[in-house]
C-alpha cells in the first residue's frame, strides 16, 4: 500500500456537514437576535418599563401632595382641640388627675399617726431588715422621712 | 464586540470544519452539539480575544479542542470516557454512493474511533484541515516533532487497520 496514496484515500472522504437546525439554535444561544437584544443587555425586566411612563409619575406626585396635605390638617385639627381643653381646664380651675393623687396621698399621711405599721416598728438600736416594700410605703404615706428613718435605725 | 451578522458569518464559514473535528474527537453527535454551542458563546462573550487571532479558524479549533479536553476532564477517567464513546459509531462522512467507498468509510469511521484522541485530532487537523504539524502544534499546544510523531502513529495504526479492505478494493 502506498502511504501517500492512503493518505489521499483518506483526505478524499468528506465529513458531513453540521445539521442544519443547529445554526439557528446555536446562533441564537450565542447572540440573541436584535429585537431581543436589548432586552438581553437591559437588567431590567420589560415590565418594569413603567419608569418611562408620566402617569405613574403623576400619580406618585398626587399621592404625596395628598399625604402632605392630610397631615397639615390633622396637625392644625390637633392644635385646635388642646387649646380648647387647656382653657376649659384654666377657666374651671379642675386639678389634673396628678394632683387629685397627690391630696389624697397627704390627706392619707395625716392619719398616719394611728397607722398600726408606726406602732410595730422595732425598737432602736436593733434595727432588723425590713422589706423594701414596707419602707417605700411608709415613705410614700408621709409616715417615715429619709431623717426618722435614719434615726429609728440610729 | 460581535454582532448577529458577523456571527453568522463566523459560523457558516467554519462551523463546518468545528462540527467535523469534535465530531472526530468525541465520538458523540450530542456533545459535538454542547462544544460548538459554547464555542459561540464564548467567541460573543470574549471578543476581544478573537479578534486578536491571527487566523480566525485556527483559533476556533484551539478553542474547540481545549473545550472537549474540558469536556473529557469534567467527565472523569479518560479511558473510561473512550471506552465509552469508541464504541459509538457516529455516521462521519458523507455515505458514498460507491459501495466500495462505502465500505471503506464505515473502515475509516471504525479506524479513526480506535485511535486515542489526541492521535485522531492531530490525524483530523493534518489530513481534513491541511494544517502544518508548525500549525498543528500551535493549535493544540504541543511541540511540532510531537504533533508529527502523534500524526505517524495514527496513520501507520489506521494503515494497518485497514490495509486488507484498501488493497482489495485498489
Amino acid at each position: 500500500m502506498n502511504p501517500d496514496n492512503f493518505e489521499k484515500q483518506l483526505e478524499r472522504l468528506a465529513w458531513r456537514p453540521a445539521p442544519a437546525e443547529w445554526r439557528q439554535e446555536i446562533l441564537d444561544a450565542a447572540c440573541p437576535r436584535q429585537k431581543n437584544l436589548a432586552a438581553a443587555i437591559d437588567p431590567r425586566p420589560a415590565a418594569s418599563g413603567w419608569w418611562r411612563l408620566p402617569f405613574p409619575w403623576l400619580a406618585f406626585a398626587g399621592l404625596w401632595v395628598f399625604l402632605l396635605a392630610s397631615n397639615a390638617l390633622l396637625a392644625l385639627s390637633n392644635r385646635t382641640a388642646s387649646a380648647s381643653t387647656g382653657a376649659i381646664a384654666n377657666t374651671t380651675g379642675l386639678p389634673t388627675v396628678w394632683n387629685l393623687q397627690l391630696a389624697e396621698l397627704r390627706q392619707s399621711g395625716l392619719d398616719a399617726a394611728t397607722d398600726p405599721i408606726r406602732i410595730v416598728l422595732p425598737p432602736a438600736g436593733k434595727p432588723s431588715p425590713r422589706p423594701r416594700s414596707d419602707r417605700r410605703r411608709l415613705l410614700r404615706l408621709g409616715c417615715l422621712d429619709e431623717g426618722s428613718e435614719g434615726a429609728l435605725r440610729a | 464586540m460581535i454582532d448577529r451578522a458577523e456571527l453568522e458569518r463566523l459560523y457558516d464559514t467554519h462551523a463546518s470544519a468545528i462540527f467535523a473535528f469534535l465530531l472526530n474527537f468525541t465520538r458523540s453527535e450530542a456533545d459535538t452539539r454542547d462544544l460548538m454551542q459554547d464555542l459561540f458563546l464564548k467567541v460573543v462573550r470574549h471578543p476581544e480575544s478573537f479578534t486578536q487571532a491571527r487566523d480566525e479558524r485556527a483559533y476556533l479549533l484551539r478553542l474547540a479542542h481545549n473545550a472537549a479536553i474540558d469536556l473529557i476532564r469534567r467527565r472523569g477517567a479518560r479511558e473510561k470516557y473512550h471506552t465509552q464513546l469508541g464504541g459509538e459509531i457516529a455516521h462521519d462522512f458523507v455515505v458514498a454512493s460507491d459501495p466500495d467507498q462505502e465500505l471503506f468509510r464505515q473502515a475509516v469511521a471504525r479506524g479513526l474511533a480506535d485511535l486515542p484522541a489526541d492521535q485522531r485530532a492531530v490525524v483530523h487537523l493534518k489530513l481534513w484541515e491541511g494544517m502544518t504539524f508548525a500549525e498543528i502544534a500551535a493549535a493544540l499546544d504541543l511541540s511540532p516533532n510531537t504533533a508529527a510523531s502523534r500524526y505517524r502513529y495514527g496513520v501507520d495504526k489506521m494503515r494497518d487497520l485497514l490495509r486488507p479492505l484498501y488493497d482489495e478494493i485498489q
